[in-house]
């Protein structure tokens, strides 16, 4: 069943049909909140935050868009919202260790320090950067997301979408800079 | 194509989203330029460390507790529909029962003047309490003017409703012409507009204003003077603040004190005053003198109700000698065969003869 059919369910008053859409989206949302945040507990709380509103305003979606669209754009509001109200980043980054799954089944001991440092660097620097540019390209880097897409998520023209993200990378790429670019080839 | 023109390109380069075109372009000038391929080389890490950043799974249950807390706690969609319409109803219905309160308690406080025009001006612009007056002290009126003035004006007005067929509605509206008092007579006289269709107006309660404190049972609880406590006449030392302020009475009495003599001849006296009642008018008429002015000492007022009016005489000439008797107005001599039906008696006492 695809998300129009669902949503049009849900908005019948079958609420079953919500379930479907939260397990098709759980993990994507999960997902980008909890890179907008960086911290497993709150990206947890957020992100179910995120499905009780669309719940509550499904009927107010008229379709215009992708479900996911409209879902991502709820995301990323509750995570932006979070997100300037949580204090240091310091203790995010001790979340990210013992949250994140080692996806390699048998690194050495040198490769899952240098990966684990390489992701708290990534993370990190996404938390530094402004919540529009780490938007942008949390929606195009991390979750694949195209232009057009990013721009409806977003409600910007393709264009501005375009010169954000390249502003954002290059923010990005400056801040991962002193850990990176000097030893690149090692990554 | 310059490195300026190239790196602003260089995200859309990486993504693929040039056309073939602009691609070529910058595909040409990052192979000629170390610097610009360089700034490609670090954007094209950064994306790639973004986008092998690992996925993480949200906690086991997730779905499961975010399907209870929309089902548990929030409404499903009908009860957002309804719940508005149920709840905008009862909202309606109390701003209604509202409504409908205060309708009848402000009619409830208007009601009194729905229902006896006269009563509340009497209160209160005419004869109020003590209390009333102090209660009502933030009327602009009241406050400004002084009291003998209100008083005198009090008393005009109980005046006319006192003796309604009297001319004194005509003339009150002649005489309204001060601003001050315009409001209160124009009041008065529009209340004795009503006058044919009420019950006869009780002299005692217009005048008074002390209505309450006469007890039903026993009207007569004034006149220390005299042995029988008849009502003394309600704002006695007012009504002598000004002549003109002195109300019309239905009966006026000139009596004379005796000299003091013992309780027993006194009450002696007091048995033979029966005896002596019935012909007292005429008796007093013959025997009576004008008192001179030098003998009057006290003018004396009392509201007695007219079925009550022989046992007033009675023991007012128990008490003193009366002189005279005069039947005011339209007022005729079987005064007592009007009932429910007050009379202003006015009496004045004259100090005994000298032997």
């Amino acid at each position: 069943m695809r998300d129009a059919e669902c949503v049009r369910r849900l908005q019948r008053g079958e609420t079953d049909a919500f379930e479907t859409l939260v397990r098709r989206h759980e993990k994507r949302i999960f997902n980008l909140v909890y890179r907008m945040l960086g911290d497993y507990e709150e990206a947890a709380e957020v992100s179910q935050e995120v499905f009780l509103s669309a719940f509550r305003a499904v009927g107010q979606f008229r379709g215009d868009a992708n479900f996911s669209t409209w879902l991502y754009r709820i995301a990323l509001n509750h995570a932006s919202t979070r997100r300037k109200t949580l204090g240091t980043r310091q203790h995010r980054l001790l979340a990210i260790d013992n949250a994140e799954p080692l996806s390699d089944p048998q690194p050495s001991p040198s490769d899952i320090l240098e990966k684990k440092e390489i992701r708290e660097r990534v993370q990190a620097a996404l938390n530094q950067l402004d919540p529009e540019d780490a938007e942008v390209i949390l929606l195009r880097d991390l979750q694949d997301v195209s232009y057009d897409e990013v721009a409806r998520v977003l409600k910007i023209p393709v264009g501005t979408v375009k010169s954000r993200l390249h502003r954002a990378r290059r923010a990005l790429k400056s801040r991962l800079a002193p850990y990176f670019c000097a030893g690149r080839k090692a990554v | 194509m310059n490195c300026h023109e190239a790196q602003t390109q260089l995200s859309e380069y990486l993504d693929g989203e040039l056309d073939p075109l602009r691609n070529k372009s910058v595909e040409s000038h990052l192979l000629a330029c170390p610097v610009c391929r360089a700034e490609a080389d670090g954007l094209a890490d950064c994306i790639r460390q973004v986008a092998q950043l690992p996925p993480v799974d949200p906690p086991p249950g997730f779905a499961q507790r975010v399907m209870a807390r929309a089902l548990e706690v929030e409404p499903s969609l009908w009860q957002k529909i309804i719940a508005p319409l149920r709840f905008s109803a009862p909202i309606q219905a109390s701003a209604a029962v509202l409504i409908a309160v205060l309708a009848v308690l402000i009619y409830r406080n208007e009601s009194p003047l729905k229902n006896d025009p006269l009563a509340p001006s009497m209160s209160t612009a005419i004869a109020p309490s003590t209390d009333q007056r102090n209660a009502n002290s933030e009327t602009p009126l009241r406050a400004a003017a002084p009291k003998a003035k209100l008083d005198s004006r009090r008393l005009r007005l109980a005046e006319k409703l006192a003796t309604p067929s009297a001319p004194a509605i005509s003339a009150s509206k002649d005489t309204a012409a001060q601003a001050a008092d315009k409001a209160e007579v124009a009041s008065a006289v529009g209340e004795l507009k009503d006058l044919p269709h009420r019950a006869p107006i009780q002299a005692q309660e217009i005048a008074t204003g002390s209505e309450n404190v006469r007890p039903d049972s026993n009207p007569f609880v004034f006149g220390p003077a005299f042995s029988a406590p008849f009502r003394a006449g309600p704002f006695a030392p007012e009504r002598m603040l000004s002549p003109l302020s002195e109300p019309s009475a239905d009966v006026e009495f000139v009596v004379r004190r005796r000299e003091s003599e013992p309780k027993k001849a006194a009450e002696s006296r007091r048995a033979e005053a029966d005896s002596r009642a019935a012909g007292a008018l005429a008796k007093r008429s013959s025997e009576s003198t004008t008192p001179q002015p030098n003998s009057l000492t006290e003018v004396k007022w009392f509201t007695v109700p007219a079925e009550r009016y022989d046992q007033f005489k009675k023991e007012l000439a128990a008490e003193a000698t009366i002189d005279s008797e005069r039947p005011i107005g339209s007022m005729t001599n079987d005064l007592s065969a009007r009932p429910n039906r007050d009379l202003l008696i006015k009496v004045i006492v004259l100090t005994p003869l000298e032997r």
